[in-house]
């Protein structure tokens, strides 16, 4: 049995702490493991606050779904912002010192895997965590 | 999130965070945290036992106060990570900037 939480974060970052408060919730009350929850709360803040803070979702809703599997955590974020593929693109500051990126770094590092695709003007990201306990 | 000033002498800053580094913990702390260290010019040791969650945003500001020490050839010293705080933090690959210890004996040693 797969259990499902679905989420419409409203564009803005001030949504994302509330949103990342009922992932962590939903993954605490479905049994999922300290290390496999703390990685998808990790990978939820790094993606919703990547697709916030660059404009990339200006008006409408970022739709998140989450699943829990027997094996793995699934999460689904779509977007309708211009187009960004994050299993090839790089946000790593520029210089050894910059304060700025890293973000899609730690998304690579706690993931399993990750797939994207554009479909009719929205971005689709899927990414698996693998659970461990 | 939580930011104290464990001790601060002439020749080092103590200071303790606890809670979630993510976006809002961040924008809680950061000028605090800041303003506690890196105007000293001193090395500075940073205890992270108390920290549940670290985003890239607190590993950004805790470069850019490393960055400030750096001009005075003074390192920031993080230790008690838990280890997938610690975990995050060497993924993030900021090994060469951050300074991270186990303990706050080996960050002490870390600092002669």
């Amino acid at each position: 049995m797969v259990a499902s939480l679905q989420l419409d974060v409203a564009p803005r970052l001030s949504a994302i702490g509330p949103a990342a408060a009922s992932v962590r919730e939903f993954l605490a009350r479905h049994a999922v493991d300290s290390s496999a929850s703390y990685a998808t709360d990790l990978v939820f803040e790094e993606l919703l606050s990547n697709v916030l803070r660059h404009g990339r979702a200006k008006a409408s809703a970022v739709f998140v779904l989450l699943s829990v599997h027997a094996a793995e955590v699934e999460l689904r974020v779509h977007d309708r912002g211009m187009e960004f593929d994050p299993t090839i693109a790089s946000d790593e500051p520029q210089a050894e010192w910059g304060t700025g990126g890293r973000g899609l770094r730690l998304v690579h590092a706690f993931a399993q895997r990750l797939d994207y695709e554009r479909v009719g003007g929205e971005n689709r990201l899927r990414v698996c965590i693998a659970r461990t306990g | 999130m939580q930011f104290e000033v464990r001790s601060a002498t002439d020749s080092v800053t103590e200071v303790v965070l606890s809670g979630r580094l993510d976006l809002d913990g961040v924008q809680a702390v950061q000028d605090r945290f800041t303003f506690a260290i890196a105007p000293r010019g001193v090395p500075a040791l940073v205890d992270l036992a108390g920290v549940e969650f670290l985003a890239s945003l607190g590993i950004g500001m805790f470069v850019s106060v490393a960055h400030a020490l750096k001009a005075h050839k003074a390192p920031l010293v993080l230790f008690g990570a838990r280890p997938m705080v610690h975990k995050t933090l060497t993924a993030a690959g900021v090994h060469n900037v951050l300074v991270l210890a186990g303990t706050r004996d080996e960050a002490m040693q870390r600092l002669a």
